[in-house]
């Protein structure tokens, strides 16, 4: 099963955005995700997210949250972070993992600004 | 990877939150139809300047009450699961802290400064505070909101060689707002 995947550094996850916490970078002048779009499922440890080698395409990832953007990171990123990459997958979601471990505010910002779009959607419809 | 400089100071204050009156923008606006900007674009996406040209912004404070009211109307699982909307008293506490910082704003307009504000998925709102150099990022949690002395999560940080990450109450945010226009 998947949960016994192999993943390198250099893999790709993807994460969900909700059209709200989109905001401006005051340095770049660029879109990016707030901070708190990085933040653990309440109560856990844990980030979902999905592995990108186990999805067709960027877009499935976002088959129930069409309003929604997708922005990506490798593990690489999530490692120098203290976090662990844990698939997990689910009845609904093949590709699903975690990345655990806390996330304080400094560490959800540097995965904001460092994270980038897969799918970027400037209008709610 | 930034450094952190100083980290993990609690700020105690004993002042109560006062009720928060709705936003009154006669109170802060010095208006000046030849200088404000009317091209300002009112979807989410806007740069949220609260000053041009040395003049506060009125169209910001329309824009954050329609935001808020926004955010008010979310329902539970909004971003997924155990996702909260933010509670009316996080909303009370995000607009009293708009009009601190735009009361510090109107007493040194010399200071670029945008506010953007977002829905924090545990429950809250995110209050980001931006200059040219600097950011403030403030979380008030729905926990938090409704305490006579709410503490408010805050990391200060200028992405390169500044960064502080701590818990500081209403009381202290002028500080803080003082901090966030000085680092250079």
């Amino acid at each position: 099963m998947n949960s016994n995947i192999e993943l390198i550094s250099s893999d790709k996850l993807y994460r969900r955005v909700h059209y709200y916490q989109i905001i401006r970078d005051n340095k770049t002048g660029e879109l990016r995700p707030q901070s708190d779009a990085f933040s653990n499922t309440t109560g856990t440890l844990n980030m979902s997210v999905d592995i990108a080698k186990l999805r067709y395409a960027p877009e499935e990832s976002l088959i129930l949250f069409p309003d929604d953007s997708l922005v990506s990171f490798k593990i690489e990123l999530a490692t120098e972070l203290n976090q662990d990459v844990i698939p997990d997958p689910i009845k609904e979601n093949n590709a699903h993992a975690n990345v655990k471990g806390e996330k304080n505010k400094r560490i959800r910002r540097i995965f904001a600004k460092k994270a980038e779009w897969e799918i970027l959607k400037e209008e709610k419809k | 990877m930034p450094t952190i400089i100083s980290e993990i100071e609690v700020i105690q204050d004993t002042t109560s939150i006062p009720l928060v009156e709705p936003i009154k923008t006669d109170l802060y606006v010095s208006f000046n139809e030849d200088v404000l900007d009317y091209n300002y674009n009112n979807s989410a996406f806007a740069n949220e300047d609260v000053l041009i040209n040395g003049i506060l912004n009125e169209n910001i404070l329309n824009d954050l009450n329609n935001r808020l009211q926004k955010f008010e109307q979310l329902q539970p699982n909004w971003n997924g699961n155990n996702t909260w909307p933010p509670s009316k008293e996080s909303i009370k506490n995000a607009n009293y802290i708009f009009n601190l910082y735009l009361e510090y704003l109107n007493n040194n307009l010399e200071f670029p400064a945008s506010i953007q504000i977002v829905p924090l998925n545990c429950g809250g709102i995110g209050i980001e505070l931006s200059t040219d150099i600097a950011s403030l990022e403030l979380d008030i949690l729905n926990s938090e909101a409704f305490k006579s002395v709410p503490q408010i999560f805050f990391l200060l940080t200028d992405d390169e060689k500044f960064e502080e990450e701590s818990i500081i109450t209403i009381g202290g945010l002028s500080g803080l707002f003082n901090q966030l226009h000085t680092i250079e």
